[in-house]
């Protein structure tokens, strides 16, 4: 009860601190549509939602792109609490919460472990990442929470009784609904892991009609969200850097490169002297996690991008597994039990160091000290981001056009039109959509200095036409904002987040306000 | 009988398993409690200079090898575009290879259209490595520089025992900021080359060529 109300504390305060940022309210923008339309339409009459210069839709302009549970339910709680930053992600912090009580329940009902489904609980709600991305609008948790419910369902009985087998099928079904990505590379890994170890206790029948009910569940969705049109941007080329990408992400964020080397030496061992694995219950289903994760990992890598976000529903897995082997050095010796549990518990040091002194560690250098990525106490970061949040570039823009631009005024923006779109009654343009039809010189224009590249590798046409439109044109008056031009606002990326200001100020944010005589100057 | 040449308590495996498992995990925590920012800068207020630094030196040398890779990247294309711009040297008969590598230049006269535009692809995509790394590098060059410079003038001509590291540390500052000047007339250089390139491939007998191919 004590960690479940510390997470709910460490998921929902200031769940409105900061504004939804760009993906979130690609989300939030299209359930808004869900009211209005009843589908998520990419239209509103006004703005475009588009992030990939507008092939996310058809003529209809029916939203097509990702599968629609997330954006259903962002709606239903835009529904029930009001079109608010803290209606639109309180379902899936809920989630998050869910997926705590759901780690210990998992632990505790199959092998009666009470230390070990707390210490695994606890460190799934101290693992910040997870934080972070379960406190956004958008489909991170639910996939976390699904994964869960399937290898819940996948421990009960489910070759016999009915229930277990319709959870199972059920989470399947919808984790695909809500990223079919996480689909394939969990329900591939878990599939193929499962067969290896637990081929005893899955009757081929049963495993059948399962896998053809799963099967018929997604078949829709296999065509409506145009997945065949995604897959043509599969780039042989990349699957090394994204493997190298994820192994390094998820060494650096989620399970330490020693206790990874623990394991592997561990069962390589136990492979070398032919003993035998364990038949423990406990050491088997670590196994199977560990393989279901490396196996997921595997999968991902032919994905177009290889963003740690794609790995966020494997953050219960491994709190699983670490939970395991801390209670294990524990019964090994006192001491260490307890100090690997602090390190794990309260510090990213395990993570990071081992990698540091390895030279192998991705430290980009726009990041500062105050980031996960260098030593640091991740918890007092968070809970500093909690207790004084600083405005984003995100807060300041959309504060700035609240005061300053009028509704239905038009703004071209290289970046963050989506939360414009979603705070600021005006008609939003640019961004990462497609091309942007100007019937009249935009009253507003915000350049951002970090410039966004598409996926041919050429300029947004947003930022050429905002240079076009300054090079040409003294209509438009500059205005330097004191908030910093940071490339994101609350993205949860801990290559990204900044948990309060960043050390070195880069650029203010610049805007440039169209000269008018019938304007009165703020 | 063995004789024990250590003094103190023979330890058995198990003993020096916990031993070890103890000791590793306070290495890490020590040095964890070391490298807290706050604690660097509670001892050596200019160590995250010194480590930015050490990044950015890094990241130079990501620049280079990226700048190096675009510009063979770019000579390979040069040696195709050849062959490229005279349609009678590229038989429409001949059948053409599959292969998606960059082939050498004898190889050049069958290189197929998508390999043309996927070899284009991947020097735009290592051009927009190099540049997104490159604008960043500048923006924390300048503040680098801004920030050196204020709290050198804060010291003003008084004597302190930081000022000469900080002057150190500014005149490094100056040292990449005019190798990243060559860096980003290089990629200037390199880019005007590429458009150049991208250019002729999108050109009406470049056109001519794909459609010979098609037929």
């Amino acid at each position: 009860m004590i960690i479940l109300a510390l997470g709910a504390f460490l998921l929902l305060f200031g769940l409105d601190n900061r504004p939804f940022w760009q993906d979130e309210a690609e989300t939030a923008c299209l359930a808004k549509n869900v009211l209005k339309y009843g589908v998520p339409r990419a239209y509103d009459g006004v703005n475009l939602v588009s992030q990939e210069a507008g092939n996310e839709y058809g003529s209809n302009y029916l939203w097509r792109w990702s599968p629609w549970l997330q954006i259903y339910v962002a709606a239903a709680a835009f529904k029930i609490g009001g079109l608010t930053t803290y209606a639109g992600r309180f379902p899936f912090a809920l989630m998050g919460l869910a997926c705590i009580f759901l780690v210990y329940q998992l632990v505790r009902h199959n092998f009666g472990d009470r230390p070990w489904a707390l210490v695994a609980a606890a460190l799934l709600i101290s693992s910040v990442p997870f934080l972070l991305y379960a406190r956004q609008c958008r489909y991170y948790s639910l996939g976390a929470f699904l994964t869960l419910a399937s290898l819940y369902a996948f421990r009960e009985k489910w070759q016999s009784r009915t229930f277990p087998a319709l959870l199972l099928c059920l989470s399947l079904g919808l984790l695909f609904y809500s990223n079919y990505l996480l689909f394939f590379s969990f329900t591939g890994a878990a599939l193929l892991a499962a067969g290896l170890l637990y081929y005893s206790e899955m009757p081929l029948a049963r495993s059948l009609k399962l896998i053809i009910t799963v099967g018929i569940i997604i078949l829709p969705g296999l065509f409506f969200f145009r997945i065949h049109q995604q897959t043509m941007m599969v780039s042989q080329g990349a699957i090394l850097a994204n493997l190298e990408t994820y192994l390094g992400d998820f060494f650096q964020f989620m399970f330490p490169l020693p206790l990874a080397f623990y394991l592997l030496w561990r069962w390589g061992q136990l492979l070398w002297t032919r003993s035998g694995l364990s038949e423990a219950p406990q050491e088997k289903f670590i196994l199977f996690l560990s393989l279901v994760v490396l196996g997921n990992i595997l999968i991902l890598t032919p994905a177009p991008q290889g963003e740690f976000r794609y790995l966020v529903h494997l953050y219960p897995l491994c709190a699983i597994a670490l939970g395991w082997i801390v209670c294990r050095a524990w019964r090994y010796q006192k001491f260490s039990g307890a100090l690997l549990a602090v390190l794990l518990l309260g510090t990213n040091w395990l993570y990071v160091l081992p990698m540091d002194w390895l030279g192998i560690i991705n430290r980009p250098v726009h990041n500062d000290p105050h980031m996960l990525i260098y030593p640091n106490l991740p918890l007092k970061l968070y809970i500093s981001e909690l207790s004084s949040p600083y405005p984003d570039v995100s807060h300041n823009l959309i504060r700035f056009f609240q005061t300053h631009a009028r509704p239905g005024e038009t703004i071209l923006t290289t970046y963050d039109d989506l939360p414009l779109q979603f705070y600021i009654p005006c008609r939003i343009l640019g961004g990462l959509g497609g091309p942007i039809v100007l019937t009249q010189p935009p009253d507003w224009l915000v350049l951002r200095w970090y410039p966004r590249w598409n996926r041919q590798y050429d300029l947004n046409e947003s930022e050429v036409l905002i240079r076009q439109l300054l090079s040409n044109s003294t209509d438009y008056q500059r205005m330097v904002l004191a908030g910093e031009d940071e490339i994101f606002g609350n993205q949860p990326d801990p290559y990204f987040h900044h948990f309060i200001p960043p050390v070195e100020s880069l650029s203010p944010l610049t805007i440039y306000e169209k000269k008018s005589p019938s304007r009165p100057m703020p | 009988m063995r004789k024990n040449l250590l003094p103190g308590p023979c330890l058995n495996p198990s003993s020096w398993g916990k031993l070890l498992l103890a000791a590793g995990l306070l290495l890490v925590f020590v040095q964890g409690l070391l490298q807290l920012y706050e604690v660097q800068n509670f001892f050596s207020p200019d160590k995250y200079h010194a480590i930015k630094l050490n990044l950015i030196r890094k990241e130079c040398f990501k620049i280079d090898r990226g700048l190096t890779s675009l510009q063979g990247q770019l000579n390979i294309l040069t040696r195709l575009q050849q062959p490229r711009a005279q349609p009678d040297l590229v038989p429409s008969s001949r059948p053409l290879s599959d292969s998606s590598s960059l082939l050498p230049a004898d190889g050049a006269r069958c290189y197929p259209d998508s390999s043309w535009q996927a070899a284009i692809h991947a020097a735009k995509k290592k051009r927009v490595y190099v540049a997104r790394k490159l604008n960043h590098l500048n923006l924390i060059l300048q503040s680098m520089h801004r920030d050196l410079e204020a709290k050198l003038s804060d010291i003003g001509s008084g004597s302190s025992a930081r000022k000469p590291e900080k002057e150190k540390t500014l005149e490094q500052i100056r040292e990449i900021r005019a190798i990243w000047q060559t860096y980003n007339d290089n990629l200037n250089d390199l880019s005007i080359r590429l458009e150049k390139l991208a250019e002729c491939s999108s050109s009406p007998q470049a056109n001519t060529i794909s459609q010979n191919k098609k037929r």
